[in-house]
Formats: C-alpha cells, structure tokens, sequence
C-alpha cells in the first residue's frame, strides 16, 4: 500500500492517542484508588456494589435500633425482677402468717407490709424509661396502670320485671342505687320476690347470670355475697335518696325483725322493688391495665419483627381466661391478714405463687428476646464485615495489579512517542543538496 | 522530414509541459495539509507525426486527480453510523453523570437514608427527632427525584440547541454543494477538469454525512443530487431546499425539523433521519432521555402511592384534625363521573374527643366505578347525619373539605377503597406527574407531628411506620416483582451497559471509517518523497528541453552561416 504522509501522521497520532489513553484510565484508577468510577466501567458490578451499599446502610440502622431496643429491654428487666423480688418477699410473710403460730398482732403488721407492697407494684408497673412507660404496650405515653374508683352505680335492668299488684313499678329516679367495692366479678343482683327493703328477696349471681345462689333479703345495704362461698370481694350494694341520704328512704325506727313493722303500711314507704329486677355490677377490680394490648413491634432484620414490650396487663393483672390478678389477690390476703384469718391466707398461697410464675415467665421471655437481639447483633456485625469485603473486592484497586499494569501503560506510550517521532522526521528532503 | 522551426517549437512545448508538471507538484505539495485534496497529476501526449513517421513531441492533456470514487461512496455510506455512535457516547455520558452515585449523593443514597429514617423512627415513634430525621431525609430524596429529572431536562434542552446549530450546518452545506455544482457545471466544458472544486464538494458531502445519512449521485451534467434522511432532497442541480427548526406544533420547547421546498411548502422530517449525528440528537432528545424520566416518574409515583396508602389510614402525635382538604381537586366534569382508580370497599372516619378517644365510627361502603364524589359526600353526610360533629363537603375548586364540629377531631380509619389516596387525604407526599414534583404534603412540611407512625393516635404505636420500613424489602415495582432499590439498579444497569455496547460500536465503527479513509490516503494524499523525486525528474526534462532548443539554435546558426 501506498504510505502517504496523511497516513504516516495519522498512524502516529492514533498510536500515541491509545496509549496515553490507557494510561490516563489506569492514572484515574490510581488516584481514586478505585476500580469503579462510573457505572459504565462494569455495569453489572456497579449494580452489585448498589445492592451491598444498601444492605449496609440499612443493617447499620437495623444494628442502631437493636442497641436501643437492647436498653430497653434491660430496663425492662431490670424492673421484672424487682418485681420477682418484691413477689418473694411477700410470700415468705404470707407463709408465716399462714398457720395458727402468728397471733394478731403480728398480722396486723404485716398487713401494712402488704399495703406498702401493693403500692410498690402498682408504682413499678408504671415504671418509665424516660417519657415512655415500660409495660404500657403501644400506647407509650400512657401509664400502664389505672387505680378505679371504689364507688359505681349500678345499672338497672327494668325489662325482666313484673307488675304482681303490690304497686306501680319501679321509680328509679327516686332513688339511687351504688356499688361499692373492687371485684373482678360479673355480679348480677335479681329480684326474686317483690316488696321493700326487708321484704323483697333477691339471688345473687357472680357469672353474669349463670348460677344463682340462695334467697336473701333486700336491704338498704345488701352485701353481695359470692354465692360459692369463696373469700368474698366486699362488694356492697347500697340504696340513697337523690340527696345521697340513706336515713330519709326508711324511717329510722323500722326495723325488719319486729313484729311491729309488719303492720307499716308498706305502701307509704314509697318503693317498691317488683319481682324480675336486676342490679348489674360492671366488674371493676381495684387496679386496671390502661396501657394496649399491641406490643411494640422492632425490624430485627429485613422485614422481620420482634416483639419488644413486656404488658403490665401480662405481668401482673393475667389475662381473663387464667392468670392471676395480683392486685385484687393482695387486697384479700391483707383483708384476711387484717381480720386475722390465717385460713384465708393458706388457701391464697397458691394463687401467690401463681402470680410469681407469671411474672417468672415474662422474664424468661424478656432474657430470650435480649439474647435473640444479641444474636442477631452478632450476626448482623459480621454479615456487616462481609459485605464490606465484597464490595471492596468489587470497586477497590488492586494496587500491585494496577501499578503492574502502570508501568506497562507507561513503556506502551513510551514506545509510541519514540517511534513516531523516528518514523516523522527522515524525508527524501533531507538527502538532497 | 521537420524543419528546424518545428522542431524549435517541439522544445518549446517541451519546456512549457514540464514547467506546468512542475506547477502541479508545486499545487501537491502546497495542498498535502487541505482537507479532501486528491493529488493531481499532469498527463502528456504524443504529438502526431509527420508523413515520414518522425515524431512531433508531447502535447499537454487534462490534469486530472487520483481519486476512487467507490472508497469515498463506502466512506460516505459508514460516516453517519460513526457520527450517530459517537454522539451517543457524548450524551449517554452526560446522562451517566446525572444518574451518578460515586460522591454518595445519588438518588440511591437518597433512598437508602429515606428507608433507614422510617426504621429509626418505627423504633421511637414518640421521639421529635426521629420525626424531623424522617421529613428531612424524605425531603432530600423527593429534591433529588426533581433535580434528577429537571437535570435530565436540561440536557434535552441543551441538545435542542445543539440541533438548531446542526441545522445551519447542514443548510451551510448543501448550500455550499449547489453552489459548487453551478461552479462545475460552468467550468467544465469538456476538456477541463474541476479537480479542486469537486475535491471541495466532496468535503462538503463528507462533512454532511456525519450529521445526517447521505445519498448522492452525479448527472450527466456533473451536478451532484444529495438526499438526506429517507427522501429529503438537499441539493439538486443549481437549487437547495434547506431545513427549518420549527417551535410550533411538536412539544412545548422542542424544535421541529422542516424541510422548506419551492413554494414555500414545509414537510416534517423529524422522524426521516436514520443515522448521522442529528438523528442520535433527536432520538436522545425524544426517547432515550425521556425514558429515563419516565423510569424515575414511575419509582416517584409508585413510592408515593405506597408511602400515602400507608400514611393515609393511619396517625401522628395529635394529628386529628377538625379540618382537611384534599390535595387533588376535580374539575367540574369529573365531579358528574365515578372516581376513578377506586376499588370495591370500606372506608372509615372515626370521630375523636379533645382526649383523643374515638367517640364515634363512620363507615362507608364504596362502589368503584359507580360513586362519584358527590355520591361520597352526600353518604357520609347522611351517615354522620349532625352537620355539628362531621360535615363534608366540595369546594370551588372541586377538592373535598371534611370540617369537624366545635370540640370534636376526626382521623382516618381502614380504606379499602382507596378514596384517601386518589383524593389526596392526610398523604405523606404529593405529586400529579411523579418525579418531576414530587413534595413533601403541606400537613408534613407545617408538622412533623403529623407524620403517621401507628393508628387510632396511640402514640407509641409504630405499627404504619414499620409498615412503610418495610417497603424497602418488599416487592412493589413492575406488577410487585421488583423493589424500589432493584428496579433502580435495573436501571443504572441498563444504563451502563447500553454505555458499553455503544463504546465498542464506536470504536468498531470508528476504526473501519479510519481503514476506509487510510485505503483513501494511500491512493489520493501527497507523498512528499515521491513529489520531490517528480520535482528533480521535472527539473531534468526542463534543463534538457533547454539544452535541446539551444541545440537547435546552433544548428540553426550553423545554417545561416553556410
């Protein structure tokens, strides 16, 4: 082929043009001290090196929420076990209160232990880390725990009541009926036979209407007794004018065991209860969970959850099917201890424990959450390690290679200066005259 | 038998065809730079012999040039693929650097620290600072989607002014062609040749043919016809019929390329070219770059939609309201239309108490593709039936207010239907096109209380927040088989390689022009060793022509002095 000078100056500014090309690709390499600069250096492993900057970001984060849900359930923890400690101590005074050693005295001492103890563990139940309350589920921000009121009015049921000809019905707003006391209970209170106070019977019903114990009399202030005979919960129901005056409803001088009274006239009195009246008592013990059933919930790894909260409700109130309310068990076992009944307390020891078992288990489960996060810290910290090697397998230089391959680039480029600059310059112009 | 006069003339002419082939080594060597110069060579003759068969000398030819007219057609046919790579390489680049993540401020830094402030903040649902991490973080990646695309729109612009720039050049150049072809067509006359001026019109077609695909062909007359694209005649005979950019009736901002022809009749050509620069200009600017957008919309919609399903139906600290208006409005021919996008289904408000307890429920039964927002209003007003708690209604511009009664709040509960999400209700971000507006919702800017962590405002619950945490690992893109993350890799990827390929086309198409044009070279660029020894072997002929008229004029002399 013909050699032209076109040709010879193109050949040499396309040889000089590929090397020092290459050179400056490796220089850039070099500088940046990586592989990958640009997408378009390897597509695919770009897209990779994406996917694992990715999946350490997140498991930074996921490793972040694990060291403070780690903190929060220490604390969680923490506060069980004073619990536990709190349950311990309290049924070894009730074990010594138990038999018939103890006398009086020192029962009623130990009544105010219990009383001091109940309002320690309603105090740790609404135990906070920081502003949040620690047994309160979901619903953070709000203690876990709500004492109730002693007092509630109880609801009148009119519709299963009969008009038998001793008078008109009922008038409620004449008077008004009041529960007072703490029972977990469905108590329903029915009259059986029509008439005023000391005339009217009635049956009680602790499972919202299924048994029913004896007959009773109706009286201004009825105690409602559990029929089953088991430790009552000293509920009573209670009858008032509008004034809140028990006194004005009856005269003083009735009284329902004389011969005398049978002669009132029933009439006057004003009120009479007819047959198939109900008095319904909304169970209302002494301590209720205010908190949510819904436990906080925390990413453990992607798009997995754990759940993180501990319920006051779990712990110490049960649920409603078995469990034990600790509270309401307290309260019978001080009233026992108070009235100095050391029966009463050995029947409740079982029941004790129970409630130690319940809050044992929620601190097994609390420990087996603490070491799961632990694991998965472990995990997620060498995991993190790993992707770090990948990805600088992936985009980092190998600097021996690169600096190889330098020194090459470096002699191609060398190379091409040298033999351009010869093969440019001879010209026939040179040898002439 | 020659007289002594005619054999003076022969070295006359002698002399004189070697200084023209001097002349033309001369023309070689001053041209060997000039772009499209063929080297020209003198050609000589034998002069007719007289009866008794003595010769008579040369006589001078045509200088013609060496020139193969079937490398330049391959030059000519491979040009625009070569021009058409080559740009493609430069504005792919461009965009590379748009969609670039090496400094750790991409849309998948963006999107990684977006997700990581939803998981801290599904772990502290009550902490302030969580909140602002999130509206901070979701603000900077919605920036980003809008800087990406409006970058993106730039660049478009950018090679729309670049067009306008080609289009004088092409216009130049077929200008230029007529122009020569009304040269040629009068210079040639049969004996002359018009070397240099068909060098120059061959550059221009050259030239031409890396902004657009070129056919040409030459008349009997010398005149070269040039096509551009699929059948627009740029050049025929001593006419041109140039090219316009319109800004009229394409996109908003984006030129049109006409072909004018006589009579002022335009004709759209912008779809016509095939290869060449300016075909990769318009497919970039009309497809490739487009796309791309389209590919960042559809990732900005579809994280919207998620993120609003989500936060729609659930709660913030305090975030019941006693008034909202919806973000979309309709038009008041929609407004006599059944929603659209609705599915069959519930949807919920609940009434709350300055105590943030539910005091009441209302609970709609929606029928996709049967109610219309009147429809909606009108129910849920009867189903609240007391104006003084609850009362819903359609504003002037066609968007949905719900205003609560004096002391009372309402949120959102379950939606089935999808009411809160087409009409824009307690959403977390807000857009109608996607990337290109992708905001923050007025109710995140103004609070970030108001961001949705749980439901039902329990304020620790972080059941939504975990929830929208989630989506980064869940599938939700292209029919939900791709993440948010792997359909945007899809891309980068995508990108990357379609870098690649068209970095090894370039090169491949580029190094089979550079051999086509070397083969070129080699026939029709100067030598300078081969016109030196022509310039010696030229000054020898000259000298020895002299020598042989003086010759003759002392043969001449000896006559006369006989």
């Amino acid at each position: 082929m013909r050699v032209t000078e076109v040709t010879k100056r193109d050949h040499v500014v396309d040889n000089i043009q590929k090397s020092s090309g290459q050179l400056q690709d490796i220089q850039m390499q070099m500088a940046t001290g990586r592989r990958l600069n640009k997408t378009s250096d390897d597509p695919i492993g770009a897209a990779r090196s994406q996917d694992i900057v990715t999946t350490i970001s997140s498991q930074k984060q996921l490793l972040q929420n694990i060291v403070d849900n780690v903190a929060w359930l220490q604390r969680t923890e923490q506060e069980i076990s004073h619990i536990n400690e709190m349950l311990g101590k309290i049924r070894t005074l009730a074990l010594s209160q138990a038999g018939s050693d103890s006398n009086e005295e020192s029962r009623q001492m130990v009544a105010r232990e219990f009383s001091a103890a109940r309002k320690s563990l309603f105090d740790t139940g609404n135990a906070r880390e920081g502003k949040l309350y620690l047994f309160s589920g979901i619903k953070s921000l709000s203690p876990a725990l709500k004492r109730n009121g002693i007092f509630q009015p109880a609801k009148v049921l009119t519709e299963g009541a009969v008009q038998n000809g001793t008078g008109d019905f009922l008038d409620v707003s004449q008077f008004r009926a009041q529960f007072e006391g703490y029972s977990n209970n469905d108590y329903r209170i029915r009259v059986t036979s029509g008439g005023v106070w000391g005339q009217a019977r009635v049956k009680i019903s602790d499972d919202g209407g299924r048994t029913w114990s004896k007959e009773q009399i109706l009286r201004p202030v009825t105690h409602v007794f559990n029929p089953d005979g088991k430790p009552n919960d000293q509920v009573l129901l209670k009858f008032s004018d509008q004034e809140g005056r028990l006194g004005n409803v009856l005269p003083k001088q009735f009284d329902f065991n004389s011969e005398a009274s049978a002669e009132f006239d029933l009439k006057a009195l004003g009120i009479v209860f007819p047959q198939g009246l109900e008095f319904i008592f909304q169970p209302n013990p002494e301590v209720t969970y205010n908190g949510s059933i819904h436990k906080k919930e925390a990413l453990i790894s992607n798009g997995l959850t754990i759940p993180v909260n501990v319920t006051a409700q779990e712990l110490l109130l049960g649920d409603v099917e078995n469990g034990v309310d600790t509270f309401s068990l307290l309260a019978t076992m001080e009233r026992a201890l108070l009235e100095n009944d050391g029966i009463a307390i050995a029947q409740r020891l079982g029941e004790l424990d129970s409630a130690q078992t319940q809050v044992l288990k929620q601190l097994a489960d609390v420990g087996n959450t603490i070491r799961e996060l632990y694991a998965v810290q472990s995990k997620l910290e060498n995991l993190q390690f790993e992707k770090e090697s990948q990805l600088s397998d992936i985009q980092d230089l190998d600097i021996a290679e690169a600096t190889v391959d330098l020194k090459v680039a470096e002699a191609n480029n060398n190379l091409a200066l040298n033999t351009g600059a010869r093969l440019i310059q001879p010209s026939l112009s040179d040898f002439l005259r | 038998m020659p007289s002594l006069n005619s054999s003076l003339n022969l070295g006359q002419r002698a002399l004189s065809i070697n200084q023209r082939a001097m002349h033309t080594v001369g023309h070689n060597i001053a041209n060997q730079e000039t772009e499209g110069f063929s080297r020209q060579q003198v050609h000589s003759g034998t002069s007719a012999p007289d009866p008794t068969g003595v010769g008579g000398g040369a006589d001078a030819q045509p200088t013609t040039r060496v020139y193969d007219k079937f490398v330049q057609r391959k030059i000519l046919q491979e040009n625009p693929r070569s021009g058409m790579f080559r740009s493609r390489g430069e504005f792919l680049q461009k965009i590379e650097i748009i969609f670039s993540e090496t400094e750790g401020n991409g849309l998948h830094n963006a999107l990684n620290e977006f997700w990581n402030s939803w998981s801290q903040l599904s772990n502290n649902p009550e902490s302030e600072s969580a909140r602002i991490q999130v509206r901070v973080q979701s603000d900077v990646l919605a920036r980003r989607f809008r800087g990406m695309h409006s970058q993106l729109q730039g660049l478009r612009t950018e090679i729309n002014g670049r067009l306008s720039a080609n289009i004088n050049k092409v216009n130049e150049l077929g200008k230029k062609v007529a122009e020569l072809n009304r040269q040629i067509n009068t210079y040639e006359d049969g004996q002359r040749i018009a070397n240099d001026m068909r060098d120059a019109r061959n550059q221009a077609i050259e030239e031409l043919s890396e902004l657009v695909d070129v056919n040409s062909f030459e008349d009997p007359n010398g005149r070269i016809t040039v096509i551009i694209g699929r059948d627009w005649t740029l050049a025929e005979g001593n006419n041109h019929y140039h090219l316009e950019g319109n800004m009229k009736g394409g996109e908003l901002g984006m030129l049109r390329v006409d072909g004018v022809s006589v009579n002022d009749n335009r004709r759209d050509l912008t779809r016509t070219f095939r290869e060449g620069e300016m075909s990769e200009m318009l497919r970039m600017r009309d497809e490739t770059i487009v796309e791309y957008q389209h590919n960042l919309d559809e990732m900005a919609f579809n994280l919207a939609a998620q993120v609003n399903k989500l936060h729609a139906t659930g709660t913030g600290i305090n975030s019941a309201k006693d008034m909202m208006k919806s973000t979309f409005g309709l038009n008041s021919e929609a407004l006599n239309q059944p929603l659209p996008f609705l599915k069959d289904g519930i949807f919920q408000l609940h009434l709350v108490d300055p105590h943030n307890e539910i005091l009441e429920t209302y609970e709609l039964e929606i029928q996709s593709g049967v109610d219309t927002l009147p429809d909606i209003v009108n129910r849920l007003n009867q189903t609240v039936n007391d104006p003084g708690l609850l009362q819903a209604s359609i504003e002037a511009d066609g968007s949905m207010l719900l205003q609560s009664g004096h002391d009372y709040k309402f949120i959102f509960g379950e939606d089935q239907s999808g009411v809160t999400q087409v009409l824009g209700l307690n959403s977390f971000f807000d857009t109608l096109k996607g990337a290109e507006d992708l905001h923050l919702s007025q109710q995140i800017r103004e609070n970030p209380n108001n961001i949705s962590t749980g439901k039902d405002l329990i304020p620790g619950d972080n059941r939504v927040a975990l929830e929208i945490a989630k989506l980064q690992t869940r599938p939700t893109m292209r029919d939900e088989t791709m993440t948010f993350d792997e359909y945007y890799n899809g891309v980068l990827t995508g990108m990357g390689l379609k870098i690649q390929r068209n970095k090894t086309d370039q090169a491949h198409q580029e190094s089979m022009v550079r051999q086509f044009k070397e083969i070129r070279s080699s026939i029709s660029a100067v030598n300078m060793d081969e016109e030196l020894t022509d310039m010696m072997q030229y000054q020898k002929a000259y000298e020895a022509s002299a020598r042989f008229i003086n010759t003759v004029d002392e043969m001449m002399e000896t006559v006369i002095n006989m």
